[in-house]
């Protein structure tokens, strides 16, 4: 073992600076990942055509309430010039105040404010929409306060006179200051998922794609190694070379688990996640063997690093990890390496699967050479 | 003509190439679709689940207060009117019952003392608990949910200015409490029926417009640039230093094996291209393009094509690992297609990046593309492909010349 330990350090010392920069790439894509993620998800914009038919106090407000919210970016124009480059697509879709809103906001009425646009190619039509809807609520809804406010005051005879202002300040200040109502969602079952509610994307879930095609791209020394000139003195040495091929493997799992213990403490601190040992453990143990089984089936370096790009694609696409919703398949829940992983459960049923696909190729490496 | 030569000598050996790949080939080319078919079928099969029957939602009130007991019931009374949504009372040990019998797709908890709190403006919160088999339903009734507590939140602030108020008058604290239950309710009623405030008109300017249409030639598009990849990809020689040595003395270069492979994949990917986009007009007949735009498209894709190759091989011979080259490839492929605002419009991009978009190629022949087959416009702008074109050929001869002055 030592010596295999030393031979493989005298191989590994000659690349060891590309052999750091891919053994962290994993992290480092993560990171990259999610940083790239949350900052575009913030800055996606829809762009927005507003027409302002009245030229009123409230009318303006609205329009930059609207201005305001990091979803969309607003342009004002005429309603002609914004039908025309709403049948263009080069906005998503058109609000028009109508004339008179100042004056239906007040006395608390708000059926047809707004008149809107949109086609069949408006993709953020709906939550444009919603978040409009929900500002002239806040709006129309404070009026309404106020005015019940009043008609208390006037029924009890009070004499403080209070402004209507000064109501709806006071509304806005508490939205402002006090806890109010919250809601949770949580899945009935007893494992909890991974994912935690304060990042949108988990970073363990970026990681664990990157991390399974890196690490079968970094296990091509299985096919280079099998194509030298060693490999017929094998017979001449005292170790047997399925033998060496596992050694190395163990090699290989026990520097990358270091490495993903790095990883553990360092999405800790930065994005404050949190992994299940044993699921991380068990889940690097498969990926090792199956890395080395991917590589092994396939004879030629330059293949297996398409083939292994081909192979995330697919896992991708089968976790359903960026649609909106996780699908539900069982068999292909079955047939996806990282679906334990990624519930946060230890890595049974494809370790598994790996170690009897180690020992098939032990057993007929060993053949060979009998 | 030594060059042309080499060059055809390549072109034939590549063909071979292919030929024995056979099995291989297609495979790998249909694997783009391959992968597109998985998705969908992903998608189908996991919306089909409840598309039938209506989604059903426990109440469980947990406070059992008067109000959280009208809450409740104006829930039940108004899930009715619609008819997708189905929501029943039942207490928390039927509701877990019934989650595990799959009856129910989620159920909504509102914890003790949740009105008190709500009106002292003390933290109260709203649980909803989905059901692990019925995934999509219960993210439908979160989102439903977290609309409606957005909605209450804005309202609450309100009732709280009420309250207030009300003490400041000195308002009795049964009489207080029956004034904001009444407030509540009538918020409630307020912010269901928001939906009116705006009126709405669809715009459509042609037939032409349907995005299933566009998307079908976004996706077109986008699977034209991935076979490029993947067959030039296929091409890729790992030469041994000998052949490599023994190629020199006969004075041939790399530049000749690259531009042999970009022709070979350029035909291959021509003919697929043709194949498909038959198929597209096939199904949809909105399709009519004058033989005069067919010239244009195939131009504009052509040039897309050639320069998408010209950046491959630069890569190629910047990057010395194998490994990382095709890694950085595939990443590269995938901000074209990105770039080409063919799978994201471009006006949904932030600001900063739509900079990016003047100096992408793939969005300057998609941008033509799409104006030609959805708008029967009978215009391109060429010229900037041609030059970003005539351009890249320059550097690859440049780089190509310093590369074998340098190893010799």
């Amino acid at each position: 073992m030592k010596d295999i330990i030393y031979t493989r350090f005298l191989l590994l010392k000659k690349q060891s600076f590309s052999l750091t920069c891919w053994i962290l790439l994993p992290l480092l894509v993560t990171v990259g990942f999610v940083y790239i993620a949350e900052t575009a998800q913030d800055d996606m914009n829809v762009p927005i055509g507003m027409v302002l038919e009245e030229d009123s106090s409230a009318s303006h407000l609205l329009l930059e309430a609207i201005e305001d919210s990091s979803l969309v970016s607003v342009t004002s124009l005429s309603e002609r010039e914004a039908i025309r480059k709403l049948e263009q697509h080069e906005l998503d879709s058109v609000f028009i105040i109508r004339a008179g809103y100042e004056e239906n906001i007040h006395n608390g009425n708000r059926k047809n404010v707004l008149t809107s646009y949109y086609s069949d190619r408006s993709f953020a039509y709906t939550p444009v929409r919603e978040m409009i809807v929900s500002i002239i609520q806040q709006d129309t809804g404070r009026s309404k306060a106020a005015d019940a406010v009043m008609n208390l005051e006037r029924q009890l005879n009070g004499e403080q006179n209070w402004a209507i202002d000064e109501i709806i300040e006071k509304s806005r200040q508490i939205e402002q200051e006090e806890d109010l109502l919250q809601n949770e969602f949580r899945y009935d079952t007893d494992s909890e998922p991974i994912a935690p509610s304060n990042t949108l994307w988990n970073p363990w879930i970026i990681w664990a794609f990157a991390t399974m095609l890196v690490t079968i791209l970094l296990f091509d020394w299985v096919i280079k190694e099998q194509k030298t000139k060693v490999r017929v003195r094998f017979p001449f040495t005292k170790i047997t070379y399925p033998a060496y091929m596992l050694m190395n493997v163990f090699i290989y799992l026990i520097g990358l688990l270091f490495i993903d213990l790095i990883t553990a403490l360092v999405f800790y601190f930065v994005y404050q996640v949190t992994i299940n040992i044993l699921s991380l453990v068990t889940f690097r143990m498969m990926i090792c063997l199956f890395a080395f089984l991917f590589v092994s089936l396939i004879r030629h370096a330059y293949a297996s690093y398409v083939a292994a790009i081909m192979w995330t694609l697919v896992l991708i696409v089968i976790s359903g990890t960026f649609l909106p919703f996780s699908p539900n398949n069982q068999l292909l829940q079955w047939l996806n390496p990282l679906r334990h992983f990624l519930n946060g459960e230890p890595t049974t049923f494809w370790l598994g699967i790996c170690v009897i696909g180690m020992i098939i190729w032990y057993v007929k490496e060993g053949k060979k050479y009998a | 003509m030594q060059f042309l030569k080499h060059i055809v000598l390549f072109i034939k050996n590549n063909l071979t190439q292919l030929r024995r790949k056979w099995l291989s080939l297609p495979l790998l080319l249909l694997s783009p679709l391959l992968l597109l078919g998985l998705l969908a079928f992903i998608i189908i099969s996991t919306l089909d689940v409840g598309e039938d029957n209506s989604i059903e939602i426990g109440l469980v009130d947990l406070d059992q207060s008067e109000e959280t007991d009208l809450i409740v019931t104006l829930l039940e009374e108004s899930s009715q009117i619609g008819d997708y949504m189905e929501m029943k009372r039942m207490d928390q040990s039927d509701a877990e019952k019934s989650i595990k019998n799959n009856q129910i797709s989620s159920y909504i908890l509102f914890p003790d003392n949740f009105f008190q709190k709500m009106i002292d403006g003390e933290r109260s919160q709203l649980s909803i608990i989905g059901n692990p088999d019925q995934p999509v339903e219960s993210e439908l009734v979160n989102e439903l949910v977290e609309t409606v507590t957005r909605h209450i939140r804005s309202s609450q602030a309100n009732i709280l200015t009420i309250n207030y108020y009300a003490k400041q008058l000195h308002m009795e604290d049964e009489e207080r409490t029956s004034l904001l239950l009444e407030q509540f309710v009538n918020y409630f009623f307020y912010v269901l029926g928001g939906d009116t405030a705006v009126k709405e008109n669809q715009v459509t300017n042609n037939a032409t417009n349907s995005p299933i249409l566009y998307f079908s030639i976004a996706g077109w598009f986008s699977l034209v640039t991935i076979w490029l990849f993947l067959i030039y990809s296929l091409l890729h020689k790992d030469n041994s230093r000998n052949l490599k040595k023994r190629m020199k003395l006969y004075g041939v270069t790399d530049l000749e094996q690259k531009i042999a492979n970009s022709v070979v994949t350029l035909f291959i990917t021509a003919i697929l291209a043709i194949i498909s986009f038959r198929f597209l007009a096939y199904f949809f007949e909105e399709i009519s393009i004058a033989a005069e735009n067919y010239g244009r498209v195939s131009l504009l894709v052509l040039l897309h094509s050639i320069i998408f190759l010209q950046c491959l091989i630069l890569l190629d011979w910047v990057i010395s690992s194998t490994k990382l080259t095709v890694l950085i490839q595939t990443l590269f492929t995938g901000i074209v297609i990105l770039f080409s605002g063919a799978l994201i419009p471009k006006i949904y991009f932030p600001r900063y990046l739509e900079e990016a978009f003047t100096f992408s190629f793939s969005h300057q022949s998609f941008h033509w593309v799409e104006q030609i087959i959805l708008n029967g416009r009978y215009y391109a702008e060429l010229q900037p492909l041609m030059w970003t074109a005539i351009i890249g050929s320059l550097i690859l001869a440049i780089f190509s010349f310093g590369k074998e002055r340098i190893s010799s």
